[in-house]
């Protein structure tokens, strides 16, 4: 009996870790079926493309466990970059000052979305398919006012530091994975985000401040989508109105993929990786088979809804 | 009278919800064309019965017998064909639908291949509408009207089916003095067009003018039928509803030996619109108050905002004598308050995390050990409870659905105790448990008050809060109807203070 006491870790759910047997199975398959899937370059340029989009999965990922969607994710992404871009153009700010000020504005923004969810009791993706619609009507708007040319230096550099020879921002990613599970897991005022996750209001008997905690995660993904948008925009050295167009849709099936719930309580920071990685495989893997760019939509989307059908069909046998 | 062809019987009637017994071998009939209120506290079964009735629900056992047709298959639309129709306490109207088409939701039987023939529905609901002499029209949308007409409306539903028999579950609580008085009239003349009425309201005022008989359940069995002639009086009604014998019951009547201990909490004036009304009360330290209150009383919405769940119009509260500014549920949980919601389900657990998670959820920054979240420590936390409250279970990973009601409870009572609450707010705390679980549960929270914990205990449950009040806050009509001593609780006492009209 007394054995029997000890709080073993969580409770092992067979969905949990399905995603990291998908990347095996898909990379085992690639590399035996395909010469030009296992090598260097293409391997780096995968983990390449994943570690600017994971910056936009840090707060999506928060606000999926805390069961709220941020639908604007992909709009705030394109919408940073270009603001940076026409700071620097127009304002001729410099670009520390220019992303700074960017990404404070789009915090602001996100916290705003916060106070109509919580405060208002807005649904979250009703209101993010707004700012979804919203921001990428600026972004155009703001594009076409600028002259079409490739960004400054400073800009186009600043997604190509390397640091011991790889790309700073695989090197980010990893960091804030290691930082975030531990911080999700070990540290109090982040892990009661998976309490209310669960249940809000019995999170709010407990004492936690269930409202406070959602504006700060709709703050970090505004945050989030706009650092990473601004790392993708200098990668593509200028700016496109095509950037982060449809990424909603992708983070979300990533982080579906990686066990998260439409209704809140799981997922997590490495399992949110784990999925775009796989996301991101597939496509490589369709476009070495040549399957044309609408046809690998086509795939997406029925990852997507299998995904989520596993995942309702697990929290119904859950009861 | 009592050559009146019966319309309903109820033969032997028994339902159970897992370990609780709603109903136990209750009969009774209803004759044709009468008034037959049921009465009851909350939990008495009324409103099981109306769902067996209506065929919402099936029963265990025992036969319903509706114009001497026994229901073989218990479904509402099954009772309906049957003549049994039903007004829901809480309304189910179409808002943004038309009076007509509330009326008649379900296409009219006709020649034109089902096709709803608007011209006539609005007829039929103009003539129904004249009838009950209302002032309101066939095209008016729903939401426009007062609440009181939509409730008409949904009674003129409840008969556009040709009904002969036709439930009202509470359908006055609601209304103002002047409505209730339209609608009695309105019940007198369905009756004398021999339409039959099965009845449930709290207000015995109203019960002794309309009916003509009473029936009374108490704890899920029969009492008795009584005839409304010159015999019956609000006092025995009273009594019957209560009645129970303390002297062979598992309860005992508390013996209150809280000496002049200092005032811990203290409310004032706590006001919400339409909810709650003035009510001002304080709790000495170690006192157990309990707080009665009928179904719409207003004690539901007392509790929650005294913890902060609801917000309040007007009130001050002041603990250790010190006011306080902000009621919300964290700071409060800091000062040392907690609160024990009614319904686990709902809000008190969280099913899809571990035991020991959600033991340790209100006071996660103490286990922690240079910041982080310490798995021992937590282990630790949950363990002391699981003793303290002789917990059975396999494993503290195991996740709260796999215990029985009754443990579930009690680890509800341990999250909040991890808190060392010195004023514990307990709605409802042995709601759906079996009564060995109930009595363990009642103990604790005596244990509690002896060793200094100040408990304000909400709960419908009368012998349980008898057993355990040092004294009692009785509220009635959202107001405080009184505060009754230890030595003057009883249960006619406090019932009385609830039902009675004039107080």
């Amino acid at each position: 009996m007394e054995n029997k006491l000890n709080y073993t870790r969580r409770n092992f759910r067979p969905g949990d870790y399905t995603v990291f047997l998908l990347i095996t199975l898909v990379f085992v398959l690639l590399t035996l079926t395909s010469n030009t899937f296992l090598t260097y370059n293409n391997l780096y340029s995968i983990l390449y493309g994943v570690s600017i989009q994971f910056f936009a999965v840090i707060g999506f990922t928060l606000l999926l466990v805390l069961g709220e969607l941020d639908m604007g994710v992909g709009s705030m992404y394109g919408l940073s970059g270009t603001l940076v871009g026409v700071l620097m153009v127009r304002g001729k700010w410099d670009f520390t000052t220019a992303v700074i000020f960017v990404l404070i504005v789009c915090t602001l923004f996100g916290v705003g979305v916060g106070f109509l969810v919580t405060k208002l009791r807005l649904d979250s993706m009703m209101v993010t398919l707004g700012t979804l619609s919203l921001l990428k009507g600026l972004t155009a708007i703001i594009f076409n006012m600028m002259p079409a040319n490739i960004y400054g230096e400073t800009y186009r550099n600043f997604s190509k530091i390397r640091i011991g020879g790889i790309n700073w921002t695989m090197l980010a990613m990893v960091v804030v994975i290691i930082v975030f599970e531990i911080l999700l897991r070990k540290v109090p005022g982040f892990r009661q985000i998976y309490y209310i996750g669960y249940n809000k209001k019995t999170a709010r008997l407990f004492g936690m401040k269930t409202d406070r905690v959602r504006i700060l995660c709709f703050a970090a993904s505004a945050l989030t989508a706009a650092f990473g948008g601004i790392v993708a925009t200098s990668r593509i050295t200028h700016s496109d109105i095509l950037t982060g167009s449809g990424l909603e849709f992708s983070l979300l099936t990533a982080c579906v993929v990686g066990g998260a719930s439409l209704l809140g309580g799981r997922g997590g920071m490495l399992k949110s990786a784990a999925g775009m990685l796989f996301i991101a495989l597939m496509t490589n893997g369709m476009a070495i088979y040549r399957i044309e760019p609408n046809m690998q939509q086509v795939v997406i989307g029925i990852i997507l809804i299998v995904a989520v059908f596993i995942d309702v069909w697990m929290n119904r046998k859950r009861g | 009278m009592s050559e009146k062809k019966i319309a309903l019987e109820i033969s032997h009637v028994s339902k159970s919800y897992g370990a609780v017994h709603a109903l136990r071998d209750v009969s009774f009939s209803v004759k044709k064309g009468e008034i037959h209120t049921l009465l009851g506290e909350n939990g008495a079964g009324k409103s099981t019965l109306i769902k067996i009735i209506a065929g919402e629900h099936a029963p265990d056992s025992g036969d319903v017998i509706v114009n001497g047709n026994k229901i073989v298959q218990f479904h509402p639309e099954i009772s309906r064909a049957a003549g049994v129709s039903v007004v829901h306490q809480e309304l189910s109207i179409f808002e943004n639908l038309t009076v007509y088409e509330n009326i008649y939701p379900f296409p009219l039987d006709n020649k034109e291949g089902g096709i709803v023939q608007k011209k006539e529905v609005i007829k039929k609901a103009e003539e129904s509408i004249k009838r009950f002499d209302m002032d309101i029209l066939p095209t008016d949308r729903m939401s426009d009207l007062r609440l009181s007409s939509q409730q008409m409306v949904e009674i003129l539903r409840a008969l556009s089916n040709n009904a002969q028999v036709v439930l009202l579950d509470e359908p006055t609580s609601g209304l103002n003095i002047q409505e209730a008085e339209k609608l009695m009239q309105v019940l007198k003349q369905l009756r004398t067009e021999g339409i039959t009425i099965i009845y449930i309201s709290h207000r015995i005022s109203e019960i002794m003018e309309i009916s003509d008989r009473v029936t009374v359940l108490r704890d899920g069995q029969f009492v008795c039928t009584l005839d409304n002639d010159e015999t019956l009086t609000e006092n025995l009604l009273i009594s019957k509803m209560v009645g129970r014998d303390f002297s062979t019951s598992i309860y005992s009547k508390k013996v209150s030996n809280v000496g002049n201990t200092e005032i811990i909490y203290e409310v004032r004036h706590m006001s919400k619109r339409n909810k709650v009304d003035n009510v001002s009360f304080n709790v000495r330290k170690g006192e157990i108050l309990g707080i009665f209150g009928l179904e719409g009383s207003g004690t539901y919405e007392l509790s929650r905002m005294l913890f902060g769940l609801d917000t309040r119009d007007s009130g001050d509260v002041l603990f250790k004598g010190e006011q306080l500014k902000k009621l919300e549920p964290m700071s409060l949980i800091d000062k040392g308050m907690f609160y024990f919601n009614n319904n686990r389900k709902d809000a008190g657990l969280i099913f899809e995390m571990s035991i020991a998670d959600n033991i340790a959820a209100p006071v996660l920054k103490k286990l922690t050990r240079n910041g982080l979240l310490n798995n021992n420590l937590i282990s630790d936390h949950a363990k002391k409870y699981i003793k303290q409250f002789s917990i059975v279970l396999n494993s503290i990973s195991d996740k709260p659905s796999s215990l029985s009601g009754g443990n579930q409870q009690k680890v509800l009572l341990s999250i909040g105790l991890g808190t060392k609450p010195e004023l514990i707010i307990a709605n409802e705390p042995t709601r759906g448990i079996d009564v060995g679980a109930k009595l363990e549960i009642l103990n604790f929270l005596n244990q509690l008050s002896e060793g200094g914990v100040t408990v304000i205990c909400f709960s419908s449950d009368l012998p349980e809060l008898i057993t355990l009040s040092d004294r009692i806050l009785v509220m009635n009509s959202f107001k405080r109807a009184g505060i009754l001593d230890c030595d003057d609780i009883s249960e006619q006492s406090v019932m009385r203070l609830a039902a009675m009209s004039d107080v």
